[in-house]
């Protein structure tokens, strides 16, 4: 665990660690001691007292976004913030199952209930990867930037042109065309499954090739392997052993850039759903409490 | 087709550096996504912007719509290309040039200088998924305001319009059958998925008008006139007990229905009730008190006095001489057609359906032993039972007859009937009246002997009257027809070997028509405890196991007026 994730849910955390099972374990306790007549429910007494403090909870959990965001806030540092989030979060879940008595169906009730569950799953899963993937992207990394790693290919890029400038057309031609049809980033397909998207024009008898997919420079690489092969001319065998090596350096400095890109996807991509199911579960939360009272 | 592209670059000197490339194909691509031929790094450009191909001898541009294309000055999505056209797209310039031989057609393409270059290279690596066009902000928004207004905003804004509300509720769209709880009862079937038939006004609970709507007819009340309902306004909602959308609570069957105002009955009623407090049947439950009409009332349902069963003063004042003993004596009793040994069923018998007992009528349970004849010479002879001016009628028609056989009365004749004097003596004026006046002397003695000595005392109170005409009189029996009439007990579901008779009516040891055999609370604690009970290896019995909440012996159930500080 990275030392970051340790200080959010551990020492620091811990306080609201047994505040949350200590609601958890007294919500269970009422539920076990109250003799609901007729079915549990959110209808009964506890269940309104459950039903309000898990409105209280996912209303305040959802003032994390806005904590966050204010920097100037004295209440509470955001660390705190965020273990009381997870933790609080975590409780929702049983406060909630309990508020519906273990009773659901096709209703708005239940879609809020859905949406809680969903939420906070997200939220775990946001947890696990934060305790995950820091460290593995550091260890990617190796003490660069993720700059430093996209100005190592633009500069194997500029090596590359500069040393097939000096070839036969066809290899100023692919050696541009790998540069200037490189892709970094890319969809979020591409971003989430680490697909490289990136293609290359090659030059072919009579003329040159639509663009080929060249996933981590393998077309590429293929082609220069393919006229080195064919080349008799030792100088030229030179230069282009010379493009292969930098295409090669290339294609590794390219794969460490797409799984740090990957790692940062997956830490972004949870939040994704987290917060917009969020805000769907606050209209569900509206419309099932409202809809209670409508239809009393 | 085949085309030659002439890359150029203006080195800052003045000197033109040129690079080609030959393009095989369809059609010569262009755009700013990486499948095409031609890729632009310019945000103007449309990923799939034109495609430059051959049609018959001519070479064409057309643009992908909506993009068009800038030729010689002129704005335009299609056009037939032609030596020396000027292409612009972005920052671009691409030249229609003279093609060598082989080539279709051939194009310079050069960056504009006159163009800032802010958009060229511009076009940032698409690193973070921020960058991608995914957005929280938009689909937060998407789903809060989807959410609210499925579920929540249309449904109650169609509320208020019975054709728009049956519209959405006909629709695909979410209508406030999403917000019911759960399914209704099957017996509420027939009010449908219209919610507004009992959820009557918004922000308002059910009321009980709702539900008398329906059943107002046939719905009792629960405690008598004048005793309210229980201190708890609630208590009179009929929602309290009657929840609708839990099928299997439809009615409620649990303790917790009565025991809030049973625990105190004295103080809920403010003194008025005389029933004892029951919580539990097992541990906290009153002696059972039979319901006995009061002496001398004539029948009227409120003139009854309650007793309990172990009370030294229980007498049921029937005015029948009667012993269960004798009557169950197992030597047998004499009868006419041998000795018989009487059981309980031989007299008692089932209702249809088993729970309480046919009512015991002489001429149906007690006549094939006590008859009613009154000449040994014709035992068949009865007389009726229940009547008795009727009986004296009958022993005198009879003794009259008997005495004036064979000689008809040429006087007594029905209106309108001729009479034929028969050939033969006829009797004398003197000696019919003294037949008649000795049948009227049999009549008297055989009556006497009959009302205080033979038949009807033997199982009636018979005084003599001064009547001259009907000089004797029989108490009115009064017998229960339901001792506990307020419990719902079913004899039918109690006929096992382990429940005899006789386990819970003492009727070998009664000899007199005035006890009472009902069993008390302990016969039925033997085998039943209270509902919380469950581990006493007795049967569970909740208070609705024996009583039922709406009455049929109390008024009307009517809408209580509405308590103060609750909605109107």
């Amino acid at each position: 665990m990275s030392s970051v994730h340790e200080s959010v849910l551990g020492q620091m955390g811990r306080r609201y660690l047994w505040l949350a099972v200590g609601v958890v374990v007294a919500m269970f306790g009422l539920y076990g001691w109250q003799a609901p007549t007729g079915l549990p429910g959110g209808g009964t007494w506890l269940g309104y007292t459950l039903g309000t403090l898990a409105a209280l909870l996912i209303l305040w959990l959802l003032a994390l976004g806005a904590r966050k965001r204010s920097y100037a806030s004295k209440l509470g540092t955001v660390r705190g913030w965020v273990s009381a989030h997870v933790y609080l979060g975590l409780a929702v879940v049983p406060v909630a199952t309990l508020h519906a008595g273990f009773r659901f169906g096709w209703n708005v009730h239940t879609l809020a209930y859905a949406l809680t569950c969903a939420v906070v799953v997200l939220g775990i899963v946001g947890v696990v990867l934060y305790a995950r993937y820091p460290e593995r992207m550091s260890a990617n990394r190796q003490g660069r930037t993720r700059q430093q790693l996209v100005e190592e290919i633009a500069d194997l890029d500029a090596r590359a042109v500069r040393v097939a400038q000096a070839l036969p057309a066809e290899f100023d031609d692919a050696m541009r065309s790998a540069r200037d049809r490189l892709i970094l980033g890319g969809s979020a397909f591409d971003l989430l499954a680490g697909r490289d998207g990136s293609s290359v024009v090659l030059p072919r008898a009579g003329g040159s090739s639509g663009p080929l997919s060249n996933p981590y420079q393998a077309t590429l690489l293929a082609w220069l392997g393919d006229r080195l092969a064919r080349s008799e001319d030792g100088e030229l065998s030179a230069r282009v052993q010379e493009l292969l090596t930098l295409t090669s350096a290339k294609r590794g400095a390219l794969e460490r850039l797409k799984r740090d890109l990957r790692f940062q996807a997956w830490l972004d991509a949870w939040l994704y759903l987290h917060v917009p199911l969020s805000f769907g579960l606050l209209a569900a939360l509206l419309a099932h409490v409202a809809s209670v009272f409508i239809y009393w | 087709m085949r085309a030659l592209i002439r890359f150029l670059t203006r080195a800052p000197g003045g000197a033109i550096e040129t690079r080609e490339r030959v393009f095989e194909g369809d059609a010569l691509t262009l755009g700013r996504a990486t499948d095409q031929v031609l890729q632009f790094k310019d945000r103007r450009v449309a990923f799939q912007h034109a495609r430059v191909y051959r049609r018959d001898e001519r070479i064409v541009l057309s643009c992908r719509s909506p993009a068009t294309i800038v030729i010689n000055e002129a704005l335009v999505r299609d056009v037939e290309l032609s030596l020396g056209d000027v292409l612009r797209l972005g920052a671009n310039i691409l030249t229609i040039v003279a093609p060598p031989a082989g080539i279709d057609v051939a194009l310079t393409f050069e960056l504009d200088p006159s163009v800032a270059g802010s958009d060229v290279e511009a076009v940032d690596p698409r690193l973070r998924l921020r960058s991608v066009r995914l957005g929280k902000r938009g689909w937060s928004w998407l789903l809060f305001l989807g959410i609210l207004a499925a579920f929540l905003v249309v449904p109650f804004v169609m509320l208020s319009g019975k054709a728009s509300l049956e519209g959405l509720r006909a629709g695909p769209l979410p209508c406030d059958h999403a917000w019911s709880t759960g399914a209704l009862h099957e017996a509420h079937r027939t009010i449908g998925g219209r919610c507004d038939a009992c959820h009557q006004r918004p922000f308002v609970r059910v009321e009980n008008q709702a539900c008398l709507a329906c059943h107002g007819p046939a719905l009792h009340r629960h405690a008598s006139p004048g005793i309210a309902v229980g201190a708890d306004p609630d208590s009179a909602r009929c929602e309290r007990c009657h929840s609708s959308h839990e099928p299997a609570l439809l009615t409620r069957r649990d303790d917790a229905l009565c025991t809030p105002c049973h625990a105190d009955l004295k103080a809920v009623t403010a003194g008025r009730s005389t029933t004892g407090d029951a919580t539990d049947f097992g541990t906290r439950h009153p002696q059972f008190r039979v319901t006995l009409q009061v002496e001398g009332a004539s029948g009227d349902a409120d003139r009854l006095r309650r007793v309990p069963v172990d009370s030294p003063t229980l007498r049921e004042k029937s005015h029948l001489k009667f012993g269960h003993a004798q009557h169950l004596d197992p030597r047998g009793l004499k009868t006419q057609d041998g000795t018989r040994v009487l059981g309980c069923g031989d007299c008692h018998r089932p209702q249809p359906g088993g729970a309480r007992m046919q009512p015991i009528v002489m001429t149906e349970h007690c006549q094939g032993c006590h008859r009613l004849d009154f000449d040994p010479a014709f035992p068949d002879r009865q007389l009726p039972h229940g009547d008795v001016a009727g009986v004296l009628n009958t022993l005198l028609e009879y003794y009259s007859a008997r005495y004036l056989e064979g000689w008809p009365d040429p006087a007594a004749r029905g209106p309108g009937v001729r009479f034929t004097a028969t050939p033969g003596p006829a009797l004398a004026a003197a000696e019919r009246e003294r037949r008649l006046g000795i049948a009227k002397a049999r009549t008297q003695i055989v009556a006497r002997d009959l009302f205080a000595r033979r038949a009807c005392s033997v199982c009636h109170e018979v005084r003599q009257t001064p009547d001259a005409v009907v000089p004797w009189e029989v108490t009115p029996v009064h017998l229960a027809q339901a001792w506990f009439p307020a419990a719902s007990f079913d004899h039918s579901r109690h006929g096992t070997t382990l429940t005899a008779c006789t386990r819970c009516h003492a009727a070998q040891r009664s000899t007199q028509a005035d006890d009472v055999l009902m069993p008390g609370i302990e016969s039925c604690q033997r085998c039943h405890a209270g509902s919380a009970s469950s581990t006493s290896g007795k049967v569970a019995s909740g208070c609705p196991a024996c009583h039922v909440f709406h009455d049929s012996r109390r008024g009307r159930w009517v809408v209580p007026p509405a308590a103060p500080g609750r909605a109107p």
